[in-house]
């Protein structure tokens, strides 16, 4: 999967599941997750369920951090690099 | 414990008689004892009595000697007879043994100033025909309630909303600031309520209303800042010797006095100081859950039987947890976050059923002596904000909330979140932010219409409200003021407390309450009352030798029960929730948009039927939504006319006459 797929999927993954009643446009790539309120302490359950399912593989432990599922650009980076792809932009 | 109600008129355009008659009908769950009700020539004041001190001489309205000072009164001055010695030294006569006259004399002798006086929970009316002036009056935390509304030239007081709507005058519309504070901040910032044109009396102040105007003043203020050099052994003792006088005051009643257990610290030691303070049998009443996540009874039975106490319980289902939501809020008379005033409801309603009408209970203990999480969490955090670069502080976190992190492998991921914002240790909610944050969340699923009417900013109110001294506190300091003035009086004591209570007749009496208690601990460092992280040290201390460690040393469990969980995973749950998101009822309140709110529930709905945790987040956004509706359609729907008295109600009234002679300036009839 390209990594522009990989946004796709994610992007829409936190519309439909973290940003109902929000514009997709309130959410840069860059933006910080946990601070702009999308993913609380429970939220991240949810989002690591669905990286696992959707992409087939298991996240690591010490992979569970901000820099790898913090924002949209982590994840994209993230799940490019475990489903064993480079980032082609 | 009673409800209190009535009206002055100052242009003498009284309303009909059955004016107070309908709305003290409204209160007969707080007093089913007797109805009394005081008509003078421009004010009546109303009384529906649940009897316990002079159970035979305690009708109110109750006057001084020369019968032109009258005042209804709900709740309990504990200092009554001490009271009552100074008073009577001072040329006071009385004619009854109740605690309500020492209001009338006390009035006479300090005027407005003398709540200063009054150790006890209270809401009381003066009408002093002197100077026609009505004087209206709340105990320091506001344990007991009392709202005003004005209709024209009618100013209308009450125990609850309620009783004010059931006078005819005062129809019910909703207020969206007041709910969109009570949706983000989980409570209103008095005086407001989810009412409009509907005003709380805020706790420590007193209110003159005459027909010169209206005026309201704080009579006490928390103690904040002032700090001494306790040692140890003086913080123990001194807490020891308070709670044990406050315990002595808080059994002065006529009635026999039963204590709440719920297994932790604060009830356990509250019981264990009645049990050393009365020679009589006592009687515990607990809380179980059929959810072993929210149950505590083996803590619960042990210290039953240690204390020798007659213990009944009850245990609550999830399913009866929705099933009674309704009711709550009903009771409360506010869109409820939590599900946690339901159980207590039910617990209320078993000891009613035993034939108890009053409990020692340990509410305070946590806000006073530092007990809640969120205080280590603010602790914890600030601490990190020292040294931004450390990794090892953050763990601490995870010691903080093991209940939080299940799931080892997010840890560092919850540990992000709990560190947001942290080293903003001037933001004057730092420790309140990341639940303020999270509330927030709920703007996005209003309408649009509601979105276009909001202009107030809850956290401006709130921070506005916030006593002298506020800004230069701790952050820890300042955490646990917004604990006390806010979710204490108007969540806790409120909708978890009085409500829930006086919906069956019961009446909570709280020990750590006792203002001379409260002035005692705020001189005590933070960091005595929590040592590192270890919470009510100081109590844990008093309580050595009186209760098992185990209790003792128990980790805080927080009071919980199943929130949004309670309606997606039973049947009749699931049927309250469908109705009250039923896009027709939405659309007819208006405040939530319908579509986002049904893609909300769909998404709960399908984590719930994979047995997933439902986030925070959207339980909290889930239960607003749910909880408004309940609250709209109860307050707002098609209205059910008021009733008034039944034919078998014992009512008393008191004409004030129109002949010359004091004798006869006042005639009572009673009825039943």
């Amino acid at each position: 999967m390209a990594s522009s797929d990989i946004r796709g999927v994610i992007r829409e993954y936190l519309q439909d599941r973290f940003m109902i009643g929000k514009s997709p446009a309130s959410l840069s790539d860059t933006d910080p997750l946990l601070e702009k309120g999308i993913l609380d302490s429970t939220g991240v359950l949810e989002l690591v369920g669905f990286i696992e399912e959707t992409f087939s593989f298991s996240v690591e432990d010490e992979e569970l951090v901000p820099d790898n599922l913090g924002s949209v650009e982590n994840l994209v980076r993230y799940v490019a690099r475990k489903a064993g792809r480079g980032v082609h932009n | 414990m009673c409800g209190i109600a009535g009206y002055v008129a100052f242009d003498g355009s009284m309303p009909p008689r059955e004016t107070i008659e309908r709305m003290l009908a409204a209160l007969r769950h707080r007093g089913p004892d007797g109805f009394g009700i005081y008509y003078g020539e421009r004010c009546v004041l109303g009384h529906a009595r649940l009897s316990i001190i002079d159970l035979e001489g305690g009708w109110q309205p109750i006057f001084n000697e020369k019968r032109d000072v009258a005042v209804t009164f709900n709740g309990e001055i504990y200092n009554y007879i001490e009271l009552r010695k100074e008073l009577e030294a001072d040329g006071h006569r009385f004619y009854t043994n109740s605690d309500t006259e020492v209001i009338v004399h006390a009035y006479e002798k300090w005027g407005t100033a003398c709540p200063e006086r009054f150790n006890g929970q209270f809401a009381f009316a003066i009408h002093d025909d002197r100077d026609r002036t009505l004087f209206l009056c709340r105990d320091r935390l506001g344990v007991r309630p009392v709202y005003h509304a004005r209709a024209g030239n009618i100013f209308l007081f009450a125990s609850e909303v309620k009783a004010l709507n059931a006078s005819g005058l005062v129809p019910l519309e909703p207020s969206m600031e007041g709910l969109h504070q009570i949706f983000t901040l989980w409570t209103n910032v008095s005086p407001r309520t989810p009412f409009s044109d509907v005003f709380e009396l805020p706790p420590a102040h007193g209110m003159v209303v005459s027909p010169r105007g209206t005026g309201t003043k704080r009579y006490w203020s928390l103690p904040i800042g002032r700090k001494e050099a306790l040692s140890p052994g003086e913080c123990v003792e001194g807490l020891k010797a308070h709670i044990e006088r406050s315990v002595r005051l808080r059994l002065r009643a006529d009635v026999p006095v039963g204590a709440y257990l719920s297994g932790g610290l604060d009830s356990s030691l509250t019981a264990a100081f009645t049990r050393r303070c009365t020679s009589t049998p006592l009687k515990t009443f607990s809380l179980e859950f059929e959810d072993p996540r929210f149950d505590e009874s083996e803590y619960q039975g042990e210290m039953a039987r240690l204390l020798g106490t007659e213990h009944s319980s009850i245990r609550v289902g999830t399913e009866e947890i929705a099933v009674h939501f309704p009711e709550a809020i009903r009771a409360a008379e506010r869109p409820l976050l939590r599900t946690a005033p339901v159980p207590m409801l039910l617990l209320s309603r078993l000891v009613r059923s035993e034939g108890y009408k009053v409990v020692i209970t340990g509410e305070g203990a946590d806000e006073f002596l530092l007990g809640y999480d969120i205080f280590k969490e603010t602790k914890v955090r600030e601490y990190c904000s020292r040294r931004p670069e450390s990794r090892l502080r953050p763990l601490l976190l995870r010691r903080l909330y093991p209940y939080l992190f299940p799931d080892s492998r997010t840890a560092r991921f919850q540990e992000a979140f709990f560190l947001k914002g942290y080293t903003e240790t001037t933001d004057p909610f730092y420790g309140h932010r990341l639940r303020f944050d999270q509330a927030k969340r709920i703007r996005d699923f209003y309408s649009r219409e509601t979105a276009s009417r909001l202009h107030e900013d809850p956290e401006s109110v709130l921070l506005q409200a916030m006593p002298h001294g506020f800004s230069d506190l701790s952050p820890i300091e300042r955490t646990q003021v917004v604990e006390i003035e806010t979710l204490l009086s108007s969540y806790l004591l409120s909708s978890q407390g009085d409500r829930v209570a006086m919906a069956n007749s019961v009446e909570g009496r709280f020990v750590f309450l006792d203002h001379e208690l409260i002035e005692f601990v705020s001189r005590i460092e933070p960091d005595r009352k929590m040592a590192g992280l270890r919470e009510k040290a100081i109590l844990k201390e008093v309580g050595r030798g009186m209760i098992p460690a185990r209790i003792l040393e128990r980790k805080k469990f927080p009071y919980r029960a199943p929130d949004i969980e309670s309606f997606q995973n039973t049947a009749a749950g699931r049927r309250i929730l469908d109705e009250a998101l039923d896009p027709v009822g939405m659309e007819t309140f208006g405040l939530f948009d319908v579509d986002k709110v049904q893609a909300l529930a769909a998404k709960v709905s399908s984590v719930a039927r994979r047995n997933g945790r439902v986030t925070t987040s959207d339980n909290l956004v889930l239960m607003g939504v749910l909880s408004g509706q309940i609250f709209h359609k109860i307050f707002f729907g098609p209205s059910v006319p008021a009733e008034g008295f039944h034919p078998h109600d014992r009512v008393r009234r008191i004409v004030r006459g129109t002949a010359k002679g004091e004798d006869e300036w006042l005639r009572a009839t009673s009825e039943g």
